[in-house]
């Protein structure tokens, strides 16, 4: 009796000693998983998912696999994924924050190319020595609104005319006080009056289509030129593609 | 308005005379057929005799103008026996042996400091005798209109009808940046600006009259119609109306105007008289309807449409009224992806066009007479010729050509020969309209 209660004793002291041990081992490696976790996040902070998306995703997996593993009660095994998850997560942070630097040096270096290329544009025109402020609407109307081009023989809007358009269209949108004149031009080849009646409809077919989108008819008007206007007068089929178009005109 | 004063002075200063001629019968109208093959008058031109500079300015404009009637052509003057006897008899013989038809002989006499008078004889070699006798007089400007009205006379000598070479031709020059309208004789001389508002100028049309000239003009920011009085120098805003309104051709009573209108992008045809007023309209598809043409006898007008997909000639019967149902216009041109520009002859047998043929465009001739209405091309070249419009007598064309680079002003004859490059600006000319026959 005696015998057996302290083998029992001692039963119950191993068990507990195994607790305590499984208790640590545990403990251990859940820290491991907090601290990958925090080492995660700290990437997904940097913008690891876009600049190092590889390692970024596979310390998301080793993180995941550790957690799995904590859930099966492997702590050591949980405990070595957790430490790599950790590894990768610091290393597509430092990636990350790396590459978005390049990025950011990129944009600058651009921008700066960008205003070297505007002050030589500038130099080289009448407005260089004047306070160059803002554009005027004017100005800004002709950077932005663009030509659309036409086939032969065609007022159809192509694919390509169709994107031009959108973009004069949203243009427009956000400058209700530009007024414009829709412009149809053709190229030489063919007679002059036919040419006349073809502007004329290239340039009603993007006056419908403004309209139809929103913009207030008051703001437009339409103006067939035919062949008169070319903007390149060369005999070339080079030549005609450019000269077969609608221009937007700002209204004074 | 000061060159406006000079142009209507040109066409009073010719002081003509018939000189004692034997004329002879003239042969009949339809002496030169189009289809037949044409046998040209050879003609010798000796160098004309008297003031020597006047006489040798003389004596080249009429060896450059024989050419371009289409009907005589020159016998080579290397070939000319020498010394020519400027005597009253006639070395008949000597021609003969050449192989001329025909000699002109000129006299040319100073008058004053800028007068001279001007004889012009034409003999037939084969009767030996003289054909065709005319005095002149006028300045040296003058003698391009001289020499043009003599082959008048000498045509109409041949053929029963007179030439109509001694008229303007109206059409668009872009020689000062914009298109303005010019008039020039149909030779390129006397040229002028008729307009000369910097913005663009298009589609002149004679009135039948020849006082006046309907345009497509854009001096007040949109395409309306023009009339300009050649008489008074004056010009004034005929119809306007927001949107394309495109010239347009006279009736041939010249009281009402027939033109093009947009109608919310699409063109229509419609009539107005020359007054103003009651407008009317005679067609409604969904197509473009341009370019009217009268017909010579006013029951008909030929015009263009794409109603069918591709620019074509359609004939309506205006004495039926406006297009409708019962009264379908008639399409003329049944092949082709580009037929524009109808032209109808003067003496209502055929309609000139444009077309386009192999990427290139080319002037065509349809046949109104026949019920068949065979088409007949006029030109194959590597250029471009296009905008044809006829001479009043319906033997020449003059019209727009891209043969020597960029556009130029040409006249042909219908019956052939080398056509004549009248404009040789580097500018571009295009669109010309012969006017109706010079009266005095």
């Amino acid at each position: 009796m005696t015998r057996k209660r302290w083998s029992w004793y001692l039963l119950l002291g191993v068990l507990y000693l195994g607790l305590i041990g499984a208790g640590t081992c545990g403990k251990k490696a859940k820290d491991q998983i907090g601290k990958a976790e925090a080492a995660v996040e700290e990437a997904r902070q940097a913008e690891a998912p876009q600049y190092a998306a590889g390692e970024f995703k596979s310390a998301e997996e080793s993180l995941s696999s550790a957690q799995q593993q904590f859930g099966t009660r492997k702590y050591k095994k949980a405990e070595e994924t957790a430490a790599t998850a950790e590894a990768q997560a610091r290393d597509a942070r430092d990636k990350a924050l790396a590459a978005r630097k390049q990025a950011e040096d990129d944009a600058a270096a651009a921008r700066q190319r960008q205003e070297e290329e505007e002050t030589a544009r500038l130099q080289g025109s009448s407005l260089f020595g004047q306070t160059v402020t803002e554009p005027s609407e004017e100005e800004q109307a002709r950077m932005a609104l663009h030509d659309l081009h036409f086939a032969f023989d065609s007022f159809e809007l192509s694919d390509n005319a169709r994107s031009v358009i959108a973009l004069n269209l949203e243009w427009l949108k956000q400058h209700p006080g530009v007024k414009i004149e829709i412009e149809g031009h053709t190229d030489e080849q063919g007679t002059e009056e036919y040419n006349l009646a073809l502007g004329a409809r290239r340039a009603k077919i993007v006056y419908d289509y403004l309209v139809e989108n929103g913009i207030d008819p008051a703001r437009m008007r339409t103006i067939s030129y035919g062949e008169s206007v070319p903007l390149d007068p060369a005999q070339s089929e080079d030549a005609y593609a450019k000269n077969r178009r609608v221009h937007f005109a700002v209204m004074q | 308005m000061k060159t406006w004063r000079s142009l209507a002075l040109l066409t009073i200063t010719i002081a003509v005379s018939l000189l004692a001629s034997a004329q002879e019968p003239a042969a009949d109208g339809s002496f030169f057929e189009i289809r037949g093959k044409i046998r040209r008058e050879r003609v010798a031109v000796p160098a004309f005799t008297g003031d020597a500079p006047a006489a040798a300015a003389l004596t080249g404009l009429m060896r450059a103008g024989l050419g371009m009637t289409g009907m005589f052509e020159l016998v080579d003057p290397a070939a000319y026996p020498a010394p020519v006897s400027s005597a009253a008899v006639e070395d008949f013989a000597g021609w003969k042996l050449l192989g001329a038809d025909l000699a002109i002989r000129g006299q040319v006499t100073r008058l004053d400091t800028n007068k001279y008078q001007v004889e012009l004889r034409c003999y037939s070699i084969r009767q030996e005798k003289m054909v065709l006798g005319k005095r002149y007089s006028g300045g040296r400007d003058l003698f391009n209109r001289i020499v043009l009205r003599f082959l008048d006379e000498l045509i109409g000598w041949l053929t029963g009808t007179p030439g109509a070479l001694d008229a303007r031709i109206a059409y668009v020059s872009n020689v000062t940046g914009r298109n303005e309208i010019h008039v020039m004789d149909t030779d390129g001389s006397h040229d002028l600006a008729l307009t000369n508002n910097r913005t663009l100028n298009l589609s002149p049309a004679w009135s039948p009259d020849g006082r006046y000239l309907l345009f497509t003009g854009y001096r007040a920011r949109n395409p309306d119609l023009y009339i300009a009085d050649l008489v008074q120098g004056k010009e004034f805003r005929f119809y306007s109306a927001e949107g394309l309104n495109m010239a347009g051709d006279w009736s041939p009573d010249g009281r009402t105007i027939a033109f093009s209108k947009e109608d919310n992008g699409n063109l229509d045809l419609y009539l107005i008289g020359v007054a103003g007023k009651a407008l009317r309209r005679l067609t409604s598809s969904p197509g473009a309807d341009i370019s009217p043409a009268w017909s010579p006898d006013s029951r008909f007008i030929a015009f263009v449409s794409d109603r069918a997909g591709s620019p074509q000639l359609y004939l309506l019967n205006l004495a039926r009224g406006a297009e409708s149902g019962a009264n379908p216009a008639a399409r003329l041109t049944p092949d082709g992806s580009y037929n524009s520009s109808p032209a109808w002859s003067p003496d209502g047998k055929y309609i000139a066009y444009t077309g386009r043929m192999g990427g290139q465009f080319e002037l065509f001739l349809l046949d109104m007479t026949g019920a068949g209405r065979t088409i007949r091309r006029l030109t194959a070249t590597a250029a471009n010729e296009e905008n044809p419009s006829w001479s009043p007598d319906s033997r020449f064309l003059a019209y727009d050509s891209t043969a020597a680079g960029n556009y130029d002003i040409y006249i042909m004859s219908i019956y052939g020969g080398t056509p004549r490059r009248i404009t040789q600006s580097p500018a571009k000319d295009r669109m010309p309209v012969w006017s109706p026959r010079v009266e005095n």
